[in-house]
């Protein structure tokens, strides 16, 4: 069965970049966005097992996002890795714990990353 | 002058008193032509310490009035008396008695020498006088004062006579006498005022009055020659010898020895006492000056170098502040196209690519990652300055470092040495920015080795010794400060000399492109600086034959750090 990702960006090119990384693989259906209000609004339609979310957007940033949809007794549940241009990993591994447990990745993340990412989330989540 | 009055008075009276009779040719009679060609020899002594009378001076002659009188005679005579040598006065008069001298120059004609001397009739004739501070002019004034005579000269006579009232201080010299007075311990002294001229002068006293004692007491001292008894001839020789003495040579001998000589100002007590007060005064506020300029001069300096040093820091923190921006800006503007070319990159590698395609792909995959490197070295400027502060053992931190670089020192074929002292005491710190510090140091150590030598890893107790490093370093530290000093020496190439001041500058490398950033001493300075503690690089100075260098970073003890 393939899991849903939704990628949020506001970088264009990033978002299809990762789509098409990942929906290579044949594992993953993959779903970007480029603002926070749209990826709000995508969370509740598309319903995705992941989200990776990019901090600092103009609109809205990644971490009120996630905390809206915190808010939302049916999405509250869903996990979700930050992915930020301004922390280094060793910063992520420090912060890790303090953001109400989502995962950091930082940028610029390979591909293979990402899916050990994914994987080990989604076990855990499962189990 | 206070005794300008005196001096004239005195002038008037050595005119009447000392020699009153004209001079007359001197004109020997047969018998006395020969009585001197049947005596050769004539012996006289003189008194060594009767001034100015006879005494003699520090070049050992003679001199005095009846010196220069004895010599008139001599010239007059056209002879040479013998001078024979004696003791002190008593013992000149038992040689006298004895034979051994046959004239003596200049004494007072008593009853008792009278029966083994004869006696011209007196040469020298000197008035008493009164000297204090007042004006005294006769004994009666001196009713109940204190009065100072020399024992057993006529003086004392006289005044012990005269006044029962006057409380007498019998001194031992005419000297000792006038000293009193002048220090105001007696109010009087009564001497003849040749001894009280001589003493006056040589001594340069000024504050006196000296005037004649008059009324009944009024009394001269009269000195005349003694002459062995049995040569009267001889005594009417002399006394024709005095009375032909012509006016002038008299004179001029009494203005040489009793004259009261113009008291310059230097000469008087009191002016070098002035001048020594007022130069006293001089030095001191002098003195005050100086040492008053070296601690202005001294504050200046220090406050200088203080500014000097803060001024120093405050272009550090602003460096540090502007890259911290400028890396935070940067990072996400680079990071994010970088993320893009990586998952690009990764996409093109998942692609059937022919091998110079795959080599180019991992070039670029290279590229991005040495891209990605700068850009982490710079976010440590934009990091929080806040520690994550827990108590913990130095030497765990540097085993732990040691350990997560072991592979590269392994490869490089690096010996590592500890020396870590145990039972150090607990520190404030920042576990993983620590680490982070030390990683940069081994991997500085081991690229400045290159391939096969020694890094050396000490740590231990001491203290701040030098105050140069204190003057060299923004540190927090005083001297004697009790601190834990890690030390790292390494066998590497060492610091050239010019780049010692820079090595904590960011953006500073001598390493090729790609191998550093700049920024790592830099960051280890400020995650150091952020634990209070300090770090100093230099060449090693332990044996000249080693090149290399040595890190020293030191914590303070004592709850200090983390204030």
């Amino acid at each position: 069965m393939t899991k849903k990702i939704l990628v949020v960006d506001d970088e264009v090119v990033l978002t299809k970049m990762v789509k098409m990384n990942l929906e290579r693989t044949g594992k993953y259906e993959v779903r970007t966005e480029n603002s926070g209000s749209k990826a709000l609004q995508a969370v509740r339609d598309f319903k995705p097992d992941l989200i990776f979310m990019d901090v600092m957007m103009p609109d809205m940033s990644g971490d009120e996002v996630i905390a809206e949809i915190r808010e939302d007794p049916e999405l509250s549940l869903i996990p979700s890795v930050f992915m930020t241009a301004i922390v280094s990993k060793a910063e992520t591994e420090n912060m890790g714990s303090n953001i109400g447990g989502n995962e950091f990745l930082a940028k610029p993340v390979k591909t293979e990353e990402l899916i050990a990412t994914i994987e080990r989330i989604l076990a855990k989540t499962n189990s | 002058m206070n005794y300008s009055k005196s001096l004239v008075l005195f002038l008037f009276l050595s005119v009447c008193f000392i020699n009153e009779s004209v001079a007359e040719a001197l004109v020997l009679n047969d018998k006395e032509k020969n009585w001197l060609a049947q005596h050769p020899v004539i012996r006289i002594a003189f008194d060594k310490s009767s001034p100015p009378f006879e005494s003699i001076n520090k070049q050992g002659f003679y001199e005095g009035i009846a010196i220069d009188k004895i010599e008139l005679i001599e010239k007059k005579l056209n002879i040479k008396f013998k001078q024979v040598e004696s003791g002190n006065w008593s013992r000149m008069l038992d040689d006298f008695k004895a034979g051994r001298i046959d004239i003596l120059p200049a004494l007072a004609q008593t009853d008792k020498r009278q029966k083994y001397m004869l006696f011209t009739q007196s040469h020298v004739s000197i008035p008493g006088v009164i000297i204090s501070s007042e004006k005294y002019t006769s004994i009666q004034e001196l009713d109940g004062k204190k009065v100072g005579v020399v024992s057993d000269f006529i003086w004392d006579e006289l005044v012990t006579q005269h006044d029962e009232n006057i409380n007498i201080i019998r001194v031992e010299t005419t000297q000792m006498g006038i000293e009193l007075v002048s220090v105001g311990v007696i109010d009087a002294m009564v001497s003849d005022l040749a001894s009280v001229t001589y003493f006056i002068n040589k001594d340069g006293i000024g504050n006196l009055q000296i005037v004649p004692v008059s009324g009944k007491q009024r009394k001269n001292m009269d000195l005349a020659i003694g002459i062995r008894k049995d040569w009267p001839v001889l005594q009417q020789i002399l006394q024709k010898s005095l009375d032909s003495l012509e006016r002038k040579d008299i004179d001029s001998i009494n203005d040489k020895w009793l004259k009261l000589k113009p008291l310059y100002i230097w000469q008087s007590g009191q002016f070098w006492i002035i001048i020594l007060f007022i130069s006293l005064i001089i030095i001191s506020t002098f003195a005050l000056i100086i040492y008053w300029n070296r601690s202005l001069k001294l504050q200046v300096s220090r406050r200088s170098k203080q500014l000097e040093k803060a001024y120093t820091q405050l272009i550090h923190a602003e460096k540090m502040e502007s890259i911290g921006r400028l890396s935070a800006g940067i990072a996400h503007e680079v990071k994010n196209p970088l993320a893009i070319l990586q998952m690009s990159l990764d996409y093109l590698k998942g692609e059937d690519n022919n091998e110079t395609i795959i080599t180019i792909l991992d070039d670029m995959d290279d590229a991005i990652v040495r891209a990605d490197k700068v850009i982490k070295g710079l976010l440590d400027f934009s990091r929080e300055k806040e520690l994550q502060v827990t108590q913990g053992n130095i030497n765990e931190v540097i085993e732990k470092s040691l350990q997560l670089v072991g592979h590269e020192l392994k490869q490089r074929n690096i010996q590592l040495q500890t020396l870590l002292t145990e039972d150090l005491p607990d520190l404030g710190m920042d576990r993983n920015r620590l680490q982070q510090v030390f990683i940069n140091l081994f991997m500085n150590a081991a690229q400045a080795i290159g391939n096969s030598g020694k890094i050396i890893v000490s740590s231990s107790r001491g203290k701040i010794e030098d105050p140069l490093l204190l003057e060299k370093t923004d540190s927090h530290f005083s001297l004697n400060d009790n601190v834990i000093i890690i030390e790292i020496l390494d066998t590497g190439c060492g610091l050239d000399k010019k780049h010692e001041k820079d090595v904590f500058e960011p953006f500073f490398t001598t390493k090729p492109v790609g191998e550093g950033t700049g920024l790592g001493l830099s960051v280890s300075k400020t995650i150091i600086g952020l634990h209070h503690g300090m770090i100093t690089m230099k060449n090693r100075m332990d044996d000249m034959k080693v090149k290399g260098v040595a890190v020293k970073i030191y914590f303070a003890i004592n709850g200090e750090q983390n204030k």
